[in-house]
């Protein structure tokens, strides 16, 4: 079988032509189903995302569809013109492609190096391809042993080491704080955007209570409806940052609205329960002074953009690793698909060895007639012997030769002098 | 079992390996949940450590309990070993281990200091005396345990302070749970401490030179000890703001006091042995 993928992705495609090349589940579905038909005998993956559109087809050595072939079925199916989708489409073959996907779901090829989605994302297109039953043995072998390589990267290498968001980064440091979210209060203090954002990650972590207070008390109900919080009066912001555990700030003012010694008057009124303040704002909304005291955490946005670099600069150094990793598996497949491919050959070669000694005993037996029974089970044997005697080398051969990666060459030196059949 | 050595060092050996291999974990991005092979082994260290305790016990006639600074100190590195596999268990304190199996590599190590120093007589060994040794064993214990978490608690809270993410992020409990693990290690710890202060005071007024024995660095060191913990556990549960990265302070300072009371007046003759 040989190994094809075509696709674009985001270096490749601009946004707009991704657009229209992406699958939804159903038209996914839906294109596998038309490629199976027309293409009976290869196996099909569509790998869609945000970012990449990609048709993965295993296929008979001689088989269809050719790499043209497969950008011409991708144009059809979402009904683009060739001429559109072809200089953005990129293509590669067998151990290329191998290394291609690895390198996906490894998210080495990912716009945000590390990123996780991708590997949910490629197990969710093996899903749909089996639901479609358009997958076989090859490219689910292909697509698992991805993922074993996608984890092992993940694992070995700080590759998917921190976060890569405001939000994300802000739930990050949180959770290395409190012991659980279930009794935390959140506030947010203002109602502009980027704290709305960041608002929305905290939410993830399914806090208590949510807290809401700005200036224009109608703005505070609107973002409390919105998060399913509660608005609070702004005169009242001392004691609600009394109550919350974590707050978000991102007000407008010109002036820290929150100062150290009030804080410090804060803390000692929660009995110094640790708190952590998502200072968002551009000028800060909180004294920076109030960083130094116990028992509270201050990020403001320059901090949390600060960790968000190193985060990607730690990413970009563990690349060079993480590629390493892919290389050797891509090497360990290879070998382990070309001691698979082996097998045929082998079992053809002891096919036409059996047949030319079963012609030979068949020629023996018109002239020995009087051919005691034992007798002509001993040449049976001695047929049978010779035959495993002369396989014994080239078998031997191209195990070895498995592991060194030129299985093939020795394959096809075998189907070539003794007329094996295309098949094997 | 006159020779403990061999025993001793197997135990150590798995110890270490474990230790090592549980620290190493820390360095990997993906942190390693539930049990493994090194947790195994370092169980069979502990096993191990047990036997050679009991059979070292059963040497002489009557059996001697923990007669020496030798079978304290493996007692010692076995409980903390014991709360490092108890954190490995309990998915809140997982990660805790990492810092517990290799301090009971380290503790057990010391052990072997003790073999170098000259035996103490054989006496007989009373309950009174096991019990005051166990109880002060494991007193130490806890603050041992008590004053590792509050160490990892500092090293955390030092890399969220600077703005930057920790190494430890992810493999060990938040900054939350290891002050609350600190602080009731401490608060279980004083009592055990206390009962084992108690005892050895019982025995010392029957003595016969009682105030002779006031004058002892062991002594003393325990009751300067006792006060200390006494204070930060007055500190940490009576006034919060003595919670978190001071309390965190307080502890790890008391337990490098503890573990120099242990070791070097534990491994030096005196008048207490």
């Amino acid at each position: 079988m040989r190994t094809i993928v075509v696709g674009c992705n985001h270096r490749t495609a601009p946004i707009e032509l991704r657009e229209r090349l992406a699958f939804d589940d159903t038209s996914c579905l839906a294109a596998l189903s038309a490629v199976g038909l027309r293409y009976p005998c290869c196996e099909t993956v569509i790998l869609s995302t945000c970012n990449r559109t990609e048709l993965y087809v295993a296929r008979p050595n001689h088989g269809r569809p050719r790499i043209q072939e497969a950008i011409a079925v991708l144009a059809d199916v979402r009904g683009v013109p060739l001429h559109e989708i072809s200089p953005a489409m990129y293509h590669f073959v067998d151990s290329q492609a191998v290394r291609h996907l690895f390198k996906v779901t490894s998210s080495l090829d990912s716009l945000v190096v590390g990123e996780s989605q991708i590997l949910g994302q490629a197990k969710m297109a093996l899903d749909l391809a089996k639901r479609s039953r358009t997958v076989g043995k090859a490219l689910t072998t292909l697509f698992q042993r991805s993922f074993a390589v996608a984890k092992e990267v993940h694992s070995a290498t700080g590759i998917a080491e921190g976060k890569v968001s405001i939000g994300s980064t802000a739930v990050d440091f949180a959770r290395q704080i409190f012991a659980g979210f279930e009794d935390k209060t959140v506030l947010m203090i203002g109602a502009g955007k980027m704290g709305e954002l960041t608002l929305q990650h905290v939410l993830e972590t399914q806090p208590k209570r949510i807290l809401v207070t700005n200036r224009t008390r109608e703005k505070a109900e609107a973002v409390a409806h919105k998060v399913g919080g509660t608005a609070r009066p702004f005169v009242d912001l001392l004691d609600l940052l009394v109550e919350a555990d974590i707050v978000i700030s991102s007000t407008g003012s010109p002036e820290p609205i929150v100062t150290r010694a009030d804080i410090e008057q804060v803390m000692v009124r929660r009995r110094y329960r640790p708190m952590i303040l998502l200072d968002i704002a551009v000028p800060r909304d909180i004294d920076g002074a109030a960083a130094s005291l116990d028992q509270v955490f201050l990020y403001n946005v320059d901090d949390l953009q600060q960790i968000i670099e190193t985060t990607h600069q730690q990413r970009q150094t563990q690349v060079a690793q993480a590629e390493r990793i892919v290389e050797e598996a891509v090497r360990e497949y290879s070998v382990w698909q070309d001691r698979r491919g082996i097998g045929p050959v082998v079992r053809a070669l002891d096919s036409r060895l059996t047949e030319i000694g079963e012609g030979e005993l068949e020629w023996l037996r018109h002239k020995l007639s009087d051919l005691e029974p034992a007798e002509e089970e001993l040449i049976r044997q001695m047929v049978h012997r010779m035959t495993r005697k002369i396989l014994h080398s080239p078998v031997e051969a191209l195990n070895k030769n498995a592991r060194n990666g030129e299985a093939k060459v020795y394959a096809e030196t075998l189907k070539t002098l003794f007329k094996l059949p295309d098949e094997a | 079992m006159s020779d403990p050595l061999i025993p001793a060092l197997v135990a150590m050996g798995g110890l270490a390996t474990a230790g090592s291999v549980a620290a190493d974990r820390l360095r990997r991005s993906t942190p390693s949940r539930g049990w493994r092979w090194w947790h195994t082994a370092a169980v069979a260290a502990g096993v191990l450590n047990v036997v050679l305790i009991v059979l070292r016990a059963y040497d002489t006639t009557p059996p001697r309990w923990l007669g020496q600074s030798f079978d304290v100190t493996i007692l010692l590195a076995t409980l903390v070993l014991a709360v490092g596999l108890v954190c490995a268990l309990l998915e809140h304190f997982r990660g805790l281990d990492a810092f517990f199996l290799p301090l009971a590599a380290v503790i057990q190590a010391a052990a072997f200091l003790a073999l170098l120093g000259p035996d103490r007589p054989v006496t007989d060994a009373p309950a009174w005396f096991v019990v005051h040794m166990l109880t002060l064993v494991l007193g130490t214990t806890c603050f041992v345990a008590g004053g590792t978490a509050a160490l990892v608690y500092l090293a955390l809270d030092r890399a969220l302070r600077h703005k930057r993410r920790s190494k430890l992020a992810g493999h060990v409990p938040p900054l939350e749970r290891l002050d609350w693990f600190a602080r009731w290690m401490l608060t279980l710890g004083l009592p055990l401490f206390t009962f084992g202060i108690l005892t050895g005071i019982c025995e010392m007024v029957q003595a016969d030179e009682p105030w002779a024995w006031m004058r002892d660095p062991v002594v003393l060191m325990s009751f300067g000890l006792w006060l200390a913990y006494a204070g930060i556990l007055v500190a940490i549960w009576l006034q919060p703001r003595h919670r978190g990265r001071r309390g965190a302070w307080l502890a790890t300072s008391a337990v490098a006091v503890v573990l120099v009371v242990f070791f070097v007046l534990n491994l030096f003759p005196a008048k207490h042995q």
